[in-house]
């Protein structure tokens, strides 16, 4: 099931949100969630979910066991360690196995037979999670959840199951048991959920087809302007796409009385690309920040070996291709780059190139994000600058940009921390509050409308990042 | 400060002096009352008299009946009335200014200390005074010259009074901006503070509107959704929708159980059509149009080699494909086409849909050759004839997107020059010199019955048949039509201008027998179906219905010639101009036929064969089936 | 050593690290009290530590230390 579908907007939601509302106490709401979260990930994974129910069981006792030799450190982290090549074997082997074979087999008299297994759903975030709760209860930051039930709550909560945010136990562990929802936090999270929903259904799905149009075919025959619309169109599609369902999944967390942290900050709004990734999908990079950047694996070159397997890793769980991994590493580089220069140099270059510097490599970035057949990039790199002896611009994108005009309009001027600036602008005022306040509602109205109608017509958009 | 005491200490001496210095004295009091008089009015043209607010901020006490009237003739009061006044004045301002236009305590100057306290008059000694002459001398002296310094003073008093005015006349609208931007921020920062302190209040309150809206919303949508009746076809997409899947275990754990309710609750929304016109106008919004021209599906980018081409497919299959309509893929009754893709290049322009073909030059050489294997296997009695009938791209592409589509005269002509043995029926030619009559529909991508006459009477001429005129025949119109090429775009232009459908009823007699695809079936039914209860967008199939039954026309023609046509949708409209012109008319589609196509015709003694099908469909996969069923 | 001994010996490390003088360590600092410290900074700043009191720190310390006054107490505990 996908969140901006009919059926689970007026189906499973207010269902799920009845059921959760008629329970007595927090023990019950839980069961609702939990009830709720295996009938959303089963609808979908109908025998995958007796590997969700699997992972969960054995991550739970290996959570007992490392509680159990809390005060061995060897012992612990032996445990730790186990769990760590479970979990990441599981993901490696649904995830990776076809690629790594792939790969195996060019060298020569390698022949394996390429395993064919499908991807579960979600199952890089809900490892994620596992592992982050692994890890901090090894290192003493969380306590360990001894109820099963409540541990299979934390892992299949469906906001988040399927694609993210990734949430720490940490930030969940105090309200799994008690969390409270004021009528304003209830509001909020719906107003969230909305807006989630207005950013996929009106913006990204709309902002596909442009993208579909123009890089599906022969990426050697576009022009040069054809070819950067293109790839900016599918930068905003990407991020559209991604932080709508990051914050469909905010807002029913914030309905159901879970904090999550933020997962995307405006990222277009960077300055340079150290802050993009501060902006982006937060929630992988802290999780790679945390656990990962510091491995002390590189011994003395422990900085550049860090952040060489925290970009590697990150192109990598993206994808099981090749183009993510150099995305991964592309952007690596520019991060070097940066840390050579200097923050206090940074700051000396003027703000217009900056901004322009960070646009350009990610509109590149992207590019490389979107084409996983090397040549196709290629051709379309070539494209851009013109190599390719095209025009520079011609009907097929001046009817594209003029028939897409306000919603390419929208879907820039949505970059901005417009609900941000409301928000200072009910400060003002009494009167303001008020009239801005309406406004909003006014609008939640309209979007959810806007939204349902399109969803109408719409029986297939699956989420991009669904099969992460 | 200077008290009256000082200024009046010599008004004492005066009171000592003699009755004639008294009287002088009296007229000077007099002149100076007047003076003062004066002055006052002056004074009170230049500043409206104010209210006495003292300097400090008590109020004054009102003066009582019992006070003594004011000593405000002499002087020494005048000047202290004036310097009160002034003072009054820089109270005012100063007390409603920020600090910082205060002039700083020792840039005021007090205007009065800038005036020199007066030189001690010398006052003649006792010795001196002894002379009575030269007492009221000196005195009279004394007076006018205190007289002088008097006016001096006063004279100083009012200049300074009068360059304090200035200044301060000069610092007023400072004063006053600052005043009111001071004014303004207070107010802003009120505002501010108190939205802040009701801030938790409004939040709860427009929470409850919110909350309440957004879920009265979600609860009614899903019961309207659970309780309205469903739909089951689409008119527009022509299609049916899904239905309730079926439970099974190994469809359950394939996912395809759950996913086929996803499906079916989403597909079938009541008034899906309502909702999917306003789609269509929203989408439409999103862009401006005013160009007169919109791109629907993929670029079309031409390409140099290629051997696959698009081909159309009769849309009362009622098969779409994902791309044109991001609807999917649902199989209806009728059997799956697995021949060719639909093209979803759709450029709309003047409401007109076209779609735009791609195919290079040599692309009809499959068809070409399989045509020419048919016409080997037949033999030299039966004559067997092509026509490819080119598309709306043709004619109707505006010229800047001409780039857009490749020549189907030169495919066509192409094909023509590959025949061999088979005869070409130009009905390019034919189309062409019609172009700006309505030979093809504008909101569907087949042509009209117009558009079929002129092709029909060319191949008539090549065929040597007779043909029977127009005027034989009865124009039958249909308006608001509105064809597949909505559904394939949907786009709301097309919506929004439907056409007039029209069909001709020969007046010839004839019979139409109806066969499934096996020959087997056989029924009786008119040629020309009645649309009185089908909807628009299947107009089309007033030919014959479906393209996948065999029919056979028999005419009152008797010239013994029989014509088979193997065609794809666009012969269809072909058929009833053709029923003047052989005794036997058999109808065959090249994808759904069974039995040999070459054994057939020559046990019905078919004399003629044309192939008529559209320049989409005269390539690789309908001449694969052409060969298909020459060999079956 | 103490902790006090420790945040003392600290600050002319952190100094140079950021390059700004004027920082003067309390417990309670954390990274959101030094602009320029972020996770990449914070690498310099660890092996700078480490190699000025000849210690490692542990993985779970580097990224879980919450600020410098436990920074000062690891300090203070293995520095030779």
């Amino acid at each position: 099931m996908v969140f901006s579908s009919l059926i689970f907007l007026y189906l499973f939601l207010p269902v799920c949100l009845l059921c959760y509302g008629l329970s007595p106490s927090i023990t019950a709401k839980n069961v609702v969630l939990i009830i709720f979260s295996l009938v959303f990930y089963a609808w979908g994974e109908p025998v995958y979910i007796l590997l969700l129910l699997g992972s969960v069981l054995v991550n739970y006792l290996f959570g007992l066991a490392i509680e159990h030799n809390k005060d061995k450190p060897k012992q612990s982290g032996a445990w730790l360690g186990v769990s760590l090549v479970f979990n990441i074997g599981l993901l490696g082997v649904f995830k990776y196995s076809a690629f790594i074979v792939e790969n195996l087999n060019l060298i020569p008299h390698v022949d394996l037979p390429v395993p064919d297994l499908r991807l579960p759903i979600g199952i890089s975030f809900y490892t994620f999670q596992i592992l982050s709760y692994l890890i901090d209860l090894q290192w003493g930051k969380v306590a360990c959840q001894k109820n099963p039930l409540y541990f299979l709550l934390y892992i299949s909560m469906f906001p988040q199951l399927v694609a993210g945010p990734i949430v720490r136990y940490s930030i969940v562990e105090q309200e799994i048991r008690n969390r409270s929802v004021t009528l304003t936090e209830f509001s909020q999270g719906m107003t969230r959920f909305i807006l989630g929903l207005a950013k996929k259904v009106i913006l990204a799905n709309h902002l596909s087809v442009i993208v579909e149009t123009f890089l599906e075919a022969d990426v050697s025959q576009l022009t040069i302007v054809g070819a950067w619309y293109a790839l900016i169109v599918y930068a905003l599609q990407v991020y559209f796409d991604f932080s709508g369902y990051s914050d469909m999944a905010i807002g029913m967390g914030l309905m159901f009385g879970f904090h999550f942290d933020e997962n995307f900050c405006h990222p277009f709004l960077c300055k340079d690309i150290s802050e993009f990734w501060q902006r982006w999908h937060i929630s992988l990079g802290t999780f790679f920040r945390d656990y990962l950047l510091y491995v002390p694996i590189f011994g003395k070159r422990r900085k550049y070996g860090g952040l060489f397997l925290v970009w590697f890793c990150t192109g990598l769980w993206h994808g099981a291709s090749w183009n993510f991994i150099i995305w991964g590493l592309y952007f690596g580089f520019f991060v070097f780059l940066e840390q050579c220069i200097g923050k206090k140099q940074m700051k000396k270059i003027p703000l217009v190139i900056r901004h322009l510097y960070s646009k350009l490599v990610v509109i590149i970035g992207f590019g490389i994000f979107y084409f996983e057949d090397m040549g196709r990039l290629l051709q379309c790199l070539r494209s851009m600058i013109g190599l390719n002896g095209n025009a520079v611009f011609d009907q097929v994108t001046r009817l594209s940009m003029l028939n897409n005009l306000w919603l390419l309009v929208a879907a820039l001027v949505c970059c901005f921390p417009l609900y941000d600036w409301l928000q200072k602008l009910r400060n003002r005022s009494t009167s303001m509050s008020y009239s801005i306040g309406i406004l909003q509602n006014v609008c939640n109205v309209a979007l959810l409308l806007v939204s349902s109608v399109l969803l109408v017509d719409a029986t297939n958009n699956p989420f991009l990042y669904f099969r992460f | 400060m200077l008290t009256s005491s000082m200024l009046g200490n010599d008004s004492n001496e005066i009171d000592v002096a003699l009755p004639e210095e008294q009287a002088e004295a009296q007229k000077l009091r007099e002149t100076a009352a007047v003076q003062r008089k004066k002055r006052r009015r002056r004074i009170s043209k230049v500043e409206p008299e104010k209210e006495r607010i003292p300097y400090h901020t008590e109020p004054a006490p009102p003066p009582s009946p019992a006070d003594p009237k004011p000593n405000t003739d002499s002087p020494s009061a005048l000047a202290a009335e004036a310097y009160q006044w002034i003072r009054q004045r820089s109270a005012e301002m100063l007390e409603q200014t920020d600090t910082a236009v205060q002039p700083k305590p020792e840039e005021f100057v007090n205007p009065v200390e800038m005036i020199t306290e007066p030189e001690p008059i010398a006052i003649p000694t006792a010795v001196e005074r002894h002379d009575p002459l030269e007492r009221v001398q000196a005195a009279e002296q004394a007076q006018q010259q205190r007289k002088r310094q008097e006016e001096q003073r006063k004279l100083h008093m009012i200049e300074a009074a009068e360059q304090y005015r200035a200044e301060t006349a000069a610092a007023k609208p400072i004063v006053k901006r600052q005043l009111r931007r001071a004014e303004r921020v207070w107010q802003k920062t009120a505002k501010a503070v108190q939205a802040e302190q009701q801030q938790p209040k409004i939040d709860r309150r427009l929470a409850i509107v919110n909350s309440v809206c957004c879920l009265a919303l979600v609860f009614g949508i899903a019961a309207a959704a659970l309780m309205l009746e469903r739909p089951t076809v689409s008119e527009i997409e022509n299609r049916n929708l899904a239905a309730m899947p079926e439970f099974s275990v190994s469809n359950y754990l394939a996912g395809k159980y759950t996913a086929g309710i996803s499906e079916w609750y989403d597909d079938t929304v009541p008034h899906r059509e309502t909702f999917k016109h306003w789609t269509a106008k929203l989408r439409q919004m999103m862009g401006w149009h005013k160009t007169g021209a919109t791109i629907h599906g993929d670029v079309p980018i031409v390409q140099e080699t290629t051997t696959t081409a698009v081909t159309t497919i009769d849309p009362a299959l009622s098969v779409t494909t994902t791309a044109a309509t991001g609807t999917t893929t649902t199989t209806t009754t009728v059997p799956e086409d697995d021949g060719g893709e639909l093209s979803n290049s759709i450029l709309i322009h003047n409401k007109r849909g076209i779609m735009l073909y791609g195919g290079n030059e040599t692309i009809g050489e499959g068809y070409a050759m399989s045509v020419n294997q048919f016409k080997a296997a037949l033999g030299e009695q039966v004559q067997v004839y092509s026509m490819v009938v080119p598309t709306p791209c043709s004619f109707y592409t505006p010229e800047k997107f001409q780039y857009l589509v490749t020549s189907e005269e030169k495919a066509i002509g192409y094909i023509a020059s590959r025949l061999d043995g088979v005869k070409h029926v130009d009905a390019y030619g034919a189309l062409e010199q019609h172009a700006d009559e309505p030979i093809f529909m504008r909101t569907d991508h087949h042509w009209s019955a117009l558009g079929a006459f002129y092709a029909a009477e060319t191949f008539s001429e090549v065929a040597r048949v007779p043909f029977a005129r127009m005027s034989s025949y009865t124009k039958v119109e249909k308006e608001g039509y509105v064809g597949t090429l909505y559904g394939y775009s949907g786009d709301i232009t097309l919506k929004e201008n439907p056409e007039t459908f029209f069909y001709y009823v020969p007046s010839a007699q004839y019979t139409t027998t109806y066969y499934n695809r096996s020959m087997g079936g056989k029924h009786q039914r008119s040629l020309l179906l009645d649309l009185t209860n089908i909807k628009p967008a299947s107009w089309y199939l007033v030919y014959m219905g479906s393209d996948d039954l065999v029919c056979h026309v028999q005419t009152e023609v008797k010239n013994s010639r029989k014509l088979a046509i193997f065609k794809d949708s666009y012969g269809n409209a072909l058929v009833p101009w053709l029923t003047s012109s052989f005794e036997e008319i058999y109808v065959i589609d090249v994808r759904y036929f069974e039995p040999n196509a070459i054994t057939f015709l020559q046990e019905r003694g078919v004399t003629d064969v044309l192939f008529a099908m559209n320049s989409f469909s005269a390539s690789g996969a309908n001449a694969r089936k052409i060969d298909t069923i020459r060999t079956q | 050593m103490t902790r006090a001994e420790a945040l003392e010996q600290l600050t002319p490390v952190f100094r140079e690290v950021f390059d700004d003088d004027s920082i003067t360590l309390f417990p309670e600092m954390t990274a959101a009290d030094i602009e320029e410290w972020d996770s990449v900074e914070h690498f310099n700043l660890i092996s700078a530590v480490e190699k000025r009191f000849g210690m490692r720190f542990q993985m779970r310390e580097v990224s879980g230390m919450k600020n410098v006054g436990e920074m000062a107490d690891i300090v203070a505990e293995r520095a030779k």
